[in-house]
């Protein structure tokens, strides 16, 4: 099990008050004021004990504290006067795994994210004289969708770091659908991927709602030192959680959509499915029936619809299986000039 | 006692209200800083023109103080080349976001023209990119983080 936040601060505060040479031999009373400086809350007597078993134990459960009570004056003491939480390095089963997670991130893309992953734990590593890959496997183990050259992800860091400081930014978005430029200011609450392009979802003062901007469309993003505008807490699950994809239809409401579907249809979706509400039901004698899913109807769910061609109709509501065939009509049309 | 001298705010307007000028470029935001005006501008190919035709920006382009009568030489341009240069669009259907950097305009409110002249070899005639009467408002403006 991983050792949470608070407890890690409160081991690095015993271990920092057991190695003050000025200071030797402290107290319960001196480890739990240490450890309240270091935290935002003064922790129990029961607390500081459970911290001194778990850092006496052995890794990787602990640190293999060589911490030693002496009865008579009540005090604790490291045994090692070198010895540091600090100095514990990684084991074998460490460094496997952080390797293993640098594989799979790796895999993801050579998104900023990635790259400064690896640039970290590759200085992890070296500090144990690990490679960041095995240069005796010079292939991937893991392969997943990858785009070498992403237009707009150099905007990840600044659109980061507004969404994780609540900072306004101030974009140029191009519209591929209607071919004109246009400025907002955008209040970011989150960055979203779907099918390897990065999103940024937030409150459009433009719009005045939430929107979601594809990076790929921006340009020149501004942090801009104003108020940040949060969006409803409803509003926001609300779009983020029951749509699939990023462009939900801004007149539509969550609802039951019901498809009808082959076999071949019903099998993809039941090894993937598309949504947590995603339901199989009425199944034929030939594999074939019907699928729900409680849903804002979206762009994407449309396009998902119309990739399985024949092989799926859309009972309710009516308006998509309309929608998939009009939009098949303005892509031949566009085809056409 | 030497005065402290206080850095100026980077401000910023978005869109800015204008009297008249071109449509296409846009202009979509203006920044001004101490040492220097950006004004960022989006264009859209026209498809009148093969392939969408061309762009590019005169290197006497100013910008013009209505009140007064200072102009403000253009310093570098980033994603538009200076004439005869030329930026040739592959199709109708392309855009250009291109930002221009001028000398720095004071902050008060002012009232600015975007001035491309075409008194040169570089003339396109008539197609020059002017916009009159922006209104920068120091009310209206954000600021940057």
């Amino acid at each position: 099990m991983p050792i949470n936040r608070n407890a890690y601060m409160r081991y690095k505060a015993i271990d920092l008050r057991l190695r003050n040479r000025f200071r030797p031999l402290p107290d319960m009373e001196d480890l739990i004021d240490a450890c309240a400086k270091a935290i935002d809350y003064r922790p129990s007597i029961e607390t500081i004990q459970k911290d001194i078993k778990a850092m006496r134990q052995d890794p990787p459960k602990g640190f293999a504290a060589p911490i030693k009570f002496c009865r008579r004056k009540l005090v604790y003491e490291y045994t090692d006067p070198d010895y540091s939480i600090d100095n514990v390095g990684l084991n074998d089963s460490d460094i496997d795994g952080i390797k293993k997670a640098l594989e799979v991130i790796n895999s993801i893309g050579t998104s900023r994210v990635s790259q400064q992953f690896a640039h970290s734990m590759g200085k992890v590593l070296s500090a144990y004289n690990e490679e960041f890959t095995n240069p005796e496997k010079n292939r991937r183990i893991i392969q997943t969708d990858q785009i070498p050259l992403y237009r707009g992800m150099e905007h990840f860091d600044v659109l980061f770091k507004a969404c994780s400081e609540e900072i306004p930014v101030s974009v140029i978005h191009y519209s591929y659908d209607k071919m004109s430029f246009n400025a907002t200011v955008i209040h970011p609450r989150i960055l979203k991927e779907f099918e390897n392009r990065w999103y940024v979802v937030g409150f459009s003062e433009d719009h005045d709602c939430i929107r979601t901007f594809g990076l790929d469309r921006l340009y020149d993003p501004v942090l801009l030192k104003q108020k940040f505008i949060k969006i409803n807490q409803e509003e926001e699950e609300l779009y983020l959680k029951d749509v699939y994809g990023v462009y939900p239809f801004s007149d539509e409401k969550k609802q039951t959509i019901l498809i009808r579907a082959s076999s071949l249809v019903i099998n993809y979706f039941m090894a993937y499915p598309i949504h947590s509400s995603q339901k199989v039901k009425n199944r034929g004698e030939y594999g074939q029936g019907e699928i729900t899913f409680d849903l804002i109807p979206s762009h994407e769910l449309i396009r998902l619809f119309r990739s399985y061609g024949n092989e799926i109709e859309v009972i309710q509501p009516e308006w998509i299986n309309t929608e998939i065939f009009q939009e098949k009509r303005q892509w031949q049309r566009r085809r056409q000039h | 006692m030497a005065k402290k001298k206080t850095a100026l705010k980077r401000l910023i307007w978005q869109k800015p209200e204008m009297e008249g000028g071109r449509q296409n470029p846009s202009i979509l935001r203006i920044t001004v800083r101490e040492n220097e005006t950006q004004i960022d501008l989006g264009y859209s190919a026209y498809n009148i023109y093969i392939n969408g035709g061309w762009i590019r920006i005169h290197a006497d382009t100013y910008l013009h103080d209505k009140k007064t009568g200072n102009h403000y030489k253009l310093t570098k341009a980033e994603g538009i080349p200076i004439a005869p240069e030329k930026l040739e669009f592959q199709t109708k259907t392309d855009w250009q976001y291109f930002s221009l950097f001028f000398e720095p305009l004071p902050q008060k409110d002012l009232i600015i023209d975007f001035i491309e002249p075409d008194n040169s070899v570089a003339s396109d005639n008539g197609n020059n990119f002017d916009f009159f009467g922006i209104k920068l408002k120091l009310a209206d403006a954000l600021e940057e983080y």
